[in-house]
C-alpha cells in the first residue's frame, strides 16, 4: 500500500511511495508550479 | 483545494474552478491516478497500481453558509473539508489569534457537522479554534481528523494540538497528520526530521500510535525542509526505524491509521 498524505496541497491527497509529488513534477503532466500558492 | 476567502470574491466559484482542474489533470493522467471517494476505491486503485486522489477542501467558507452547497460538493466527489482556514467563516473561527480561541462553532457550523456525518465526509479541525475543536469532538458521531497539526507541548504554536486535544481526538478514533512546517515543529530555519520524531514520540505517549498519520503540507509550508518532497518520505521511515519504531508502527503512521478512518467515515 502507498503512503497516505492527508494534507498535500497539490491535487493529491494520496501519494506514491515511488516518488509521489516528485514523480509528478518529473514525469507527468501535472503542472506543480501552477498549483503552488504560498503558505497555508 | 485551498481557497482564500479574503482574496476571492466568490470562494465557491474559485473552488469549483480548482475542482475542474483536478478532474482535467486526472483525465490527462488516467493511466496512473484515479479519484477515490471511499475505502474500496483506494483498494481498487492500489490493486491496479494507481495512485489515489481524494478531493478535499481547505476552507469551509466555500459552502457560503448553505447546506445544499455542502451536498453539491459531496456530489462532485469532495470527501473532506477543513472547517476554517485562517479567517472566520459561517462555520466557525480560526485559531490564528487569541481572540478567536474561545469561540466555538456557529449554529450553522453545528449543522455542518451533522450533515458531514450523515453524508460520510471527513471533518478536518486543523486551523479551527480550540473551542471549535471541542464542539466538533462533542457533536461528531464519527471520527474526525486534524489533517496537518503537531503537538503544542512540543512546539507552542496555536496550529498545534494540546495534549488534551490529542487524547480527545484519539478517543474519537480520529487521526492527526504530522506536518512538516518548520514553525509547527521547532525553532530552526530548516524543518528537521529529528523534530518530527520528537513530536511523534510525544503524541504516541499521549494518544497512542493509532492517532498518528502524515499531513506534510508540501506546497503549503516553508520549502526549507530536510524532506524536500514527498519522493523523499522514506527518510522519515528510516528515522522512525532508527528510533525503535516497529515496522507495524511505521505502517500505521504511513497509511494504516488513515485507512481505518476512511473506512469508518466515508
Amino acid at each position: 500500500m502507498r503512503p497516505i498524505d492527508m494534507h498535500c496541497d497539490t491535487i493529491l491527497g494520496l501519494i506514491d511511495d515511488k516518488g509521489g509529488l516528485g514523480l509528478y513534477e518529473n514525469n507527468l503532466s501535472v503542472d506543480i508550479k501552477k498549483l503552488k500558492r504560498g503558505i497555508h | 483545494m485551498w481557497v482564500n476567502i479574503k482574496s476571492k470574491k466568490d470562494p465557491m466559484e474559485n473552488c469549483l474552478e480548482l475542482i475542474d482542474r483536478f478532474y482535467v489533470e486526472l483525465e490527462k493522467n488516467s493511466h496512473s491516478i484515479s479519484i477515490a471517494t471511499n475505502y474500496e476505491d483506494i483498494i481498487k486503485n492500489d490493486d491496479s497500481d494507481k495512485i489515489s486522489a481524494i478531493l478535499t477542501i481547505e476552507e469551509g467558507g466555500t459552502i457560503k453558509g448553505e447546506l445544499y452547497n455542502l451536498r453539491n460538493f459531496y456530489r462532485l466527489g469532495v470527501r473532506a473539508i477543513t472547517l476554517t482556514w485562517n479567517e472566520p467563516n459561517e462555520i466557525g473561527y480560526p485559531n490564528t489569534t487569541s481572540k478567536y480561541r474561545s469561540k466555538g462553532l456557529t449554529k450553522f457550523g453545528q449543522q455542518v457537522v451533522d450533515e458531514m456525518n450523515r453524508l460520510g465526509m471527513l471533518i478536518d479541525v486543523s486551523h479551527l479554534s480550540d473551542e471549535g475543536f471541542y464542539d466538533v469532538a462533542k457533536l461528531s458521531s464519527k471520527p474526525f481528523i486534524a489533517s496537518h497539526s503537531n503537538s503544542r507541548t512540543m512546539k507552542n504554536h496555536p496550529r498545534n494540538l494540546t495534549d488534551d486535544m490529542i487524547k480527545v481526538l484519539s478517543e474519537s478514533g480520529g487521526v492527526m497528520g504530522i506536518c512538516f512546517e518548520r514553525d509547527f515543529l521547532g525553532n530552526t530555519e530548516k524543518a528537521r526530521i529529528e523534530d518530527m520524531i520528537r513530536h511523534i514520540k510525544h503524541i504516541k505517549n499521549i494518544g497512542g500510535i493509532e492517532v498518528i498519520a502524515l499531513g506534510s503540507d508540501f506546497d503549503g509550508s516553508h520549502p526549507n525542509c530536510e524532506i524536500n518532497n514527498i519522493g523523499e518520505i522514506e527518510k522519515l521511515a528510516f528515522a522512525l526505524s532508527d528510533n525503535k519504531f516497529s515496522e507495524d508502527e511505521i505502517d500505521k503512521i504511513f497509511y494504516k491509521n488513515v485507512l481505518r478512518v476512511i473506512k469508518d467515515v466515508l
